[in-house]
């Protein structure tokens, strides 16, 4: 009975999973030329991979937090200033290169640098044969209308971590974050009383304009993952989010709305009266996240969910 | 006959614009006109349901903001077409807008969050205004009424865009709000602009009373007014400050709708306007009754669409159109005499020569040997070398193609201050990138230089079909090309206004660089650079001839329009290869043949190679430098070239030696 219940603990599954296959990851490590070749499918088609790559290069942010979860560091980040204001989680540490914008990241320096795989996704996968010249690339298609955005993420993740002889460790990751995930909407559970409200976030562009996200986007499939559904019923599109006036929120009738910080006119807009007339004020459903990437990869929708459901939880839950 | 033709139109399209007002909200007639009564009265608290509440603080003051501004920019639409007389003059074409756009964004990046709510209207005002008064200086006097003014507000927008495009490169994710803003929309949350614009406005409004008759009097010539005792200087200056004043604060409100001042007068000319009074006063209702109605169409279009539709789209919709039919039906009047001669009296010394050949030589060298990556001087290693050379070919040839390009037009347009980008050539390019982009999905680099070539090409076809009618006269192709630009800017701000993180590739390739330059794509680029010159220096004879005034060159046999035809055609294409493999590259084809001048080209054939190898130079040193100025962080070649460029034409004008003598 005892030992059951300590295995129903998650942190005790947790452990289990981890010395299982962390047996298997050293087994892994120790053999740095896999045994056959490695195989990984990108955009462009199958890469194969003679051995494990060490020195990576990073060029779009939302690959930089998978990587940096799966405890390789990077050994060059393009725009690693924007990254630290806009993304900042997981931290780099000051050893990091920086390799030039996102846009035009420097091939010069690339080579420099003798990276043995190169990173890249979405509005880079035009320079994958440029780039391809310096060492191999994978070029990732991560937001896309016509795929689940977040599956796709976990995707890559879980064949980087084969890349890297770590495929157990990321599956690990993605339970971890699966879990932790799992905590917070029985949390919320518990603070909504068992009767989830609906929910969608925003982030305001002025006072009168608002990207909503929706389908497809890393904080609705956050949300979702929480167990609530949408406020505001928006398709899928390649990056998630819409466009809508202010007052279109006002069609939310019922549910909750949740805006991402920063907000520089939000003293107006929070001020005015068609904003204190919206049916989610009057009923005090509405509260502000702090800072977070939207556009990152699996774990970012942990950093996600976790801050949004800081936000939640000092919504007062409705009495029916 | 007339009569029933306005009482026609009016009885048909004011019932539409009421519908369309009408569709965008759930009230009951009575209901809105309690609500208003309740807003007239100052008891706003007596509003309670929140279709009210939206009905009287988002409709109301968009419907308001809607007529202010319509009537504000027809109003001034029509005071600067007069004063120019030239019609298509808009806020775009006085650099208003690119102003207040380089203040914003210098704004955002500059200044903490909090400080730009505050005051960042009041900096996009100083911008607006700023930038137009050194449009007007630029042009200076005599060049107010004309196409100078036009062609100095043209290089004065593509300046402050290039300033602006480099720092949001550099800057991308922090901008991303501003982005509505240049798309023009009127949505409203508050009464906050209406009650910001009102004042602001209230003088414009009566420009009219104090200016109709400087104005008719304008219209009878200098002479004539001197004649009467009046200074007509002064009192044109100080209308174009209030007129400019009424632009900048419209613009600062609700961002970049520049058609209704564009469009509004033409319309009320086209009705049979005559007097400059009744010009003005019919231009302010026309512009009013167009924004509103297509702010309308905008609502209207909104509820079906995913994302929300800016007015200022729905604006050049109707605007474009009308646009290409003014042209079409040669509205516009080409006695705009443009003589302006360039005499700089100098010849080709071996000095300068030498001097000339050692720069080149000192720049080739340092982009092949300096080594960023190491900041010294080394021999190129393999992979190394491999970038450098596409790049630097790339962008000499497109430097001399865009070089050679530009002085044939000025040749032509006999304007020192032509440019080939000026065609709309570049806008053609770009905009057509970006659609197939809209559409598949993919990022503009994906989609390639062959889609930007078709562009410009279909973007040249137009210019040619529409130029016929007037013999390519060259007055008239510029004014074509900047309405086109007019319009192509408006769907591009349009699909920069979502922000969305595809928008930096956009903005990447809108800003001319030569990253992409792979090894055939520089080969390719040379190659037709170096044939289309080549023809460009057989053909100098032609050029020579066009420099001289049309009857004379058609005495000695010259086909005029055939030949101009064939030229224009040449450095279009040109243009469009440029622009399809680099991107947008301004101010090269400006500044080259100036400096071409500057060195002792006097007769046409050394003209062309001299602005060819200077434009050649000028863009490779740029590509140099904004290589290694920021390294790694690159700048694009096109946005550097414009910003030295552009501040050298700056101070070339202020200086007044040469360019603009007249």
């Amino acid at each position: 009975m005892r030992i059951k219940h300590i295995l129903d603990g998650v942190v005790a599954r947790n452990l289990i999973f981890f010395f299982l296959f962390a047996s298997f990851e050293s087994f892994a490590a120790q053999q740095n030329k896999p045994k056959s070749v490695i195989k990984i499918e990108d955009s462009r088609g199958i890469q194969v991979f003679h051995s494990r790559p060490k020195r990576i290069v990073v060029l779009t942010w939302s690959l930089v937090e998978s990587l940096m979860e799966l405890g390789v560091t990077p050994i060059a980040v393009a725009d690693i200033q924007g990254y630290n204001e806009w993304v900042s989680k997981p931290a780099l540490p000051d050893t990091v290169l920086d390799i030039g914008s996102r846009q035009e990241p420097n091939l010069e320096l690339l080579a420099q640098i003798k990276p043995d795989l190169i990173l890249l996704a979405d509005q880079q996968i035009d320079l994958a044969d440029e780039v391809n010249k310096v060492a191999p690339v994978l070029a990732f298609k991560a937001f896309d209308k016509h795929h689940d955005n977040v599956l796709a993420s976990r995707e890559i993740f879980l064949k980087i971590g084969y890349l890297l002889g770590k495929k157990a460790l990321a599956e690990i990751k993605l339970h971890e974050v699966d879990q932790k995930i799992a905590t917070l909407k029985d949390q919320l559970k518990v603070h909504f009383k068992g009767q989830l409200p609906k929910v969608t976030s925003v982030r305001f562009n002025n006072a009168s304009v608002v990207w909503v996200y929706g389908k497809n986007s890393m904080p609705e499939f956050a949300l979702k993952q929480l167990g609530f559904s949408p406020a505001m019923d928006l398709p899928a599109t390649q990056w998630g989010v819409v466009q809508k006036r202010v007052r279109d929120l006002g069609s939310i009738q019922q549910g909750i709305v949740l805006h991402f910080e920063p907000f520089n006119e939000s003293d107006r807009l929070f001020n005015s009266r068609l904003w204190k007339a919206m049916p989610f004020i009057q009923q005090q459903q509405f509260a502000s996240v702090e800072p977070r990437w939207t556009y990152g990869g699996p774990k970012s929708i942990q950093y996600l969910a976790e801050a949004m459901t800081v936000a939640l939880m000092r919504i007062e839950p409705k009495t029916p | 006959m007339r009569l029933i033709k306005y009482s026609l139109g009016i009885v048909t399209l004011v019932p539409v614009t009421f519908l369309l007002w009408q569709s965008q909200n759930p009230l009951g007639l009575q209901s809105q006109i309690n609500v208003i009564s309740f807003l007239l009265m100052d008891s706003a608290d007596a509003i309670t349901s929140f279709d009210q509440i939206e009905f009287a603080f988002s409709l109301l003051p968009r419907t308001c903001l809607a007529l202010l501004i319509g009537a504000a920019l027809g109003l001034t639409g029509s005071v600067l077409q007069q004063i120019t007389q030239n019609p298509l003059v808009s806020p775009l074409t006085l650099g208003t807008s690119s102003g207040a756009w380089l203040a914003l964004v210098c704004m955002t990046i500059g200044w903490p969050m909090a400080s730009m709510a505050i005051y960042g209207h009041w900096v996009a005002l100083l911008g607006g205004i700023l930038a137009s008064a050194s449009v007007i200086l630029i042009a200076g006097r005599n060049g107010i009424s004309g196409l100078p003014i036009v062609l100095a507000g043209m290089a004065v927008h593509m300046f402050l865009g290039a300033l602006a495009v480099t720092i949001v490169l550099l800057n991308d994710q922090s901008v991303r709000i501003l982005f509505i803003w240049g798309a023009g929309d009127l949505t409203q949350s508050d009464w906050f602009w209406v009650k910001w614009l009102l004042p602001k406005l209230s003088i414009v409004f009566f420009l009219p009373l104090f200016c109709f008759r400087s104005l008719t009097l304008m219209k009878l010539g200098d002479t004539n007014a001197q004649a009467r005792g009046m200074s007509l200087k002064w009192t044109l200056c100080l209308i174009i400050l209030f007129s400019l004043w009424g632009v900048s604060a419209s613009i600062t409100a609700v961002g970049v709708i520049g058609f209704v001042a564009l469009m509004a007068p033409n319309i009320a000319r086209a009705l049979g306007v005559r007097s400059s009074f009744h010009e003005m006063w019919s231009s302010a209702l026309i512009g009013a009754w167009v924004l509103l109605l297509m702010d309308g169409v905008a609502q209207w279009a909104s509820q079906w669409t995913l994302n929300l539709v800016p007015s200022g789209i729905a604006v050049a919709l109707l605007g474009a159109p009308y646009l290409l039919l003014l042209m079409k039906q040669g509205r516009i009047k080409d006695n705009q005499s443009i003589n302006t001669t360039i005499n700089i009296d100098r010849s080709v010394t071996p000095f300068k020569l030498i001097t000339f050949l050692l720069t080149l030589l000192l720049i080739v060298a340092l982009s092949a040997f300096y080594s960023p990556t190491l900041s010294q001087l080394s021999w190129p290693s393999d992979d190394q070398w491999q970038w450098r050379w596409p790049r630097m070919l790339g962008a000499f040839s497109a430097g001399a193609g865009m070089a050679v390009a530009g002085m044939v037009l000025q040749t032509l347009i006999r304007n020192p201050l032509a440019s080939p980008d000026i065609l709309g050539l570049s806008a053609g390019a770009s905009l057509s990138l970006i659609l197939v982009s809209m559409v598949t999905g993919a990022s503009v680099h994906e989609v390639g230089p062959f889609v930007a070539f078709v562009g410009s090409l279909m973007t040249l076809g137009l210019l040619i079909i529409l130029g016929r009618k007037h013999q390519y006269n060259p007055a008239f192709m510029v004014l074509l090309g900047i309405g086109l630009m007019a319009m192509l800017d408006a769907v591009i701000n349009f699909s920069l206004a979502k922000g969305g993180p595809e928008v930096f590739g956009i903005i990447g390739w809108m800003s001319g660089s030569t990253y992409h330059m792979q090894p055939n794509r520089a080969l390719v680029l040379t190659a037709i650079t170096a044939i289309l010159v080549l023809l460009v220096i057989l053909l100098h004879p032609w050029l020579k001839l066009l420099s001289l005034p049309d009857d004379v060159a058609q005495a000695r046999g010259l086909n005029t329009s055939t030949s101009r035809l064939c030229l224009m055609v040449i450095a279009a294409i040109i243009c469009a290869f440029c622009t399809s493999l680099l991107g947008p590259i301004a101010f090269v084809g400006l500044v080259a043949p100036h400096a071409a001048r500057l060195l002792g080209a006097r007769t046409v054939k050394m003209h062309i190679v001299f602005s060819c190898g200077l434009g050649g130079s000028f863009l490779l040193a740029a590509n140099w430098l904004g290589q290694v100025a920021l390294f790694p962080t690159q700048i694009p070649a096109g946005a550097l070239a414009s910003l030295i460029g552009g501040a050298y034409f700056l101070i070339l004008l202020s200086r007044r030696k040469g360019l603009l003598s007249v």
